[in-house]
């Protein structure tokens, strides 16, 4: 009897844990993403600067890269959920901030250069979590995003 | 030397074409940094070791393109295209793949 019990609790523990510690990890990283994706005041597109009218002063190749992994609940909640079907809300917010904090990187860096647009933004998610055998591969993927930034001059001359 | 994922380089003209350049390098984590990334694993959140991992390797790979392209004479390389992939058990490989160019400013 103890055992049974003993071999529920543990695991029960360690997800309510997970639960916890993915739960402060993830609203700490929205409130940090909020503030600093208002603090930009960079354009963005993933479209080709051939249309650029004004004349360019700058041109560099800028990038951003996040590596995110899911906790242990929310890797066993969509092993439940796949069980039956349907959208794992709790992954696809991972990807959604990692993807985000990947391209926020990218801008602030852009930013820091002095640039005021990045055009031709891709973004890549690449799996690099996979393959270990034992142990039941854990949830994470790398966020690679990448685009040229710009600055035009300004026809004012500021 | 100028990089750039677009087919062109804003502002400038490009004037010869000098081929496909590309770098590329495997890497593999360390036991360290493993052993972080795994209890990250459980918890949850950024794997700061993998990422500056990643970053590092990705620049090497990119180094290696734009030595590439220095040795064919280009003063740029355009349409810059990454790929990753895993090729063993707990190594990725990155590699990074553009065109080099000889290009000079527009008026």
């Amino acid at each position: 009897m103890i055992e049974i019990v003993g071999a529920i609790v543990g695991p029960v523990t360690l997800l309510v844990i997970t639960l916890i510690t993915g739960t402060i990890i993830e609203s700490n990283h929205l409130r940090s993403l909020d503030v600093r994706e208002k603090a930009l005041r960079i354009g963005v597109t993933n479209l080709d600067p051939g249309t650029i009218q004004e004349p360019i002063e700058m041109c560099v190749f800028v990038d951003g890269q996040a590596v995110i992994a899911a906790d242990r609940f929310k890797v066993w909640l969509g092993s439940i959920i796949s069980i039956f079907g349907g959208e794992i809300k709790a992954l696809t917010s991972v990807m959604a901030r990692a993807r985000r904090e990947a391209i926020v990187r990218m801008l602030e860096r852009a930013e820091a250069l002095g640039a005021d647009q990045v055009w031709n933004v891709r973004i890549e998610t690449s799996n690099i979590g996979k393959g270990e055998e034992g142990r039941r591969g854990g949830t994470m993927a790398e966020i690679h995003a990448y685009g040229t930034a710009i600055r035009v001059r300004r026809a004012s001359g500021t | 030397m100028i990089v750039v994922n677009t087919e062109t380089i804003p502002g400038m003209r490009i004037v010869a074409l000098k081929g496909m350049v590309q770098g590329n390098t495997i890497r593999a984590k360390h036991i360290g940094r493993d052993i972080m990334a795994g209890l990250k694993n459980i918890v949850g959140g950024e794997l700061k070791g993998y990422t500056e991992l990643l970053t590092e390797s990705r620049k090497q790979a990119m180094e290696r393109m734009l030595a590439q392209a220095e040795a064919l004479g280009a003063n740029a390389v355009v349409n810059v295209r990454f790929s990753t992939s895993a090729v063993t058990q707990g190594a990725a490989e990155l590699y990074a793949y553009g065109t080099a160019v000889v290009a000079e400013p527009d008026r």
